[in-house]
């Protein structure tokens, strides 16, 4: 059952990397199995049953996956010491200035909708 | 200390200490259930002492951790089940979140380069900085177009994830974003697959709004990011 889980997802994998090496596409493969496995899971050609058992097994771990990555910042210890203020300045005003954006533009057009749909404000 | 035992001359040293790091970093945060104790964070920077301390490669560490290394492309693909199980929430604020996904974006990338600019930051970091809310594939392969320094800006990315991920739900906590999909949309369009896999750890249906916002928003950067290097 799981290897037969395993074995779809990876066809799927396979399948966008061969998509992605045809067709020019500004992302990589793996974003493109993303919008394959969504696209086969709404057009039922995939069902849920068929992959959930591996894809949850993933998500619930899926944190642990980015420790390797992350101690790879270790490579760029002296660069990041060196320009300190000059990375980190422009680095956490737009990081902040982004969530706001994001997070505000998001729930205002949300919160108007559910105002329109109702009649009045919540 | 090239003298001391070299601890990963155990092919399976090096996966033992991502686990066991995350182990400890759970046991951390549930302990104290502390949000910016991410056991993500707490075992990165146990790896990073480690490595350091016993001054070990990063290249042998990150090659004994091929299994999880396998994997990682993958964690973008299953992600496509959560969007699936919230496909209604996409058909009913579909211009709500394509719009948050954009504004977020273009705020994030404009902001970055007009600080940088502003503080007199080196012209190549500024580059190798406007990509990095895009996932890590992308971001590198944009900051080579664009002309950055792509295994810092791979850095950089990693950072943002780090830092979004761990600081976000506070931050928008403070701003009064309270709804779950504009939360998650936050989370992915800036801080990518770090800020979705703790996404997840709130609720599914934010985890499920940060994959989408991961996708899109690294696309947006991959055609956009060039737009305002032209600008400079």
């Amino acid at each position: 059952m799981a290897v037969k889980q395993f074995s779809i997802i990876l066809a799927v994998t396979f399948v966008s990397w061969a998509v992605s090496e045809i067709v020019p596409l500004p992302v990589p493969y793996n974003v493109v199995g993303f919008m394959l496995l969504f696209f086969a899971l709404l057009s039922g050609i995939i069902k849920e049953q068929q992959v959930d058992k591996v894809c949850d097994f993933i998500l619930r771990y899926m944190a642990l996956f980015f420790v390797v990555p992350i101690a790879g910042v270790i490579e760029y210890g002296d660069l990041l010491k060196d320009q300190f203020t000059e990375i980190f300045v422009p680095l956490g005003v737009s990081i902040l200035l982004g969530f706001f954006a994001a997070g505000k533009v998001t729930q205002f057009i949300i919160h108007r909708g559910n105002r329109k749909e109702t009649g009045h404000g919540i | 200390m090239t003298s001391s035992v070299d601890l990963l001359a155990n092919p399976y040293a090096g996966l033992l200490l991502t686990i066991g790091a995350y182990a400890v970093g759970q046991v951390l945060y549930d302990k104290t259930r502390w949000a910016f104790l991410q056991p993500v964070l707490t075992a990165s920077v146990i790896v990073i002492v480690i490595l350091s301390v016993f001054d070990l490669s990063y290249r042998k560490y990150y090659d004994q951790n091929a299994v999880l290394n396998y994997i990682l492309p993958l964690t973008a693909v299953v992600l496509a089940l959560p969007l699936y199980r919230n496909r209604s929430i996409l058909k009913k604020h579909g211009a709500a979140i394509f719009a948050g996904i954009i504004a977020g974006t273009v705020t994030t990338m404009g902001t970055v380069a007009a600080a940088g600019i502003f503080i007199g930051t080196d012209f190549h970091t500024i580059i190798s900085l406007i990509p990095k809310s895009a996932t890590n594939p992308i971001a590198f392969e944009v900051s080579r177009i664009i002309g950055g320094i792509p295994p810092v800006t791979v850095a950089l990315v990693v950072i943002t994830g780090v830092i979004g991920g761990v600081a976000g739900p506070e931050m928008m906590k403070l701003m009064g974003i309270r709804n779950e999909i504009a939360r998650g949309i936050a989370m992915g369009s800036i801080s990518h697959a770090v800020g979705t896999a703790r996404s997840l750890q709130e609720s599914e249906l934010q985890g499920s709004m940060s994959s989408l916002a991961m996708a899109l928003a690294g696309m947006l950067t991959a055609i956009l990011a060039p737009l305002i290097v032209m600008l400079l």
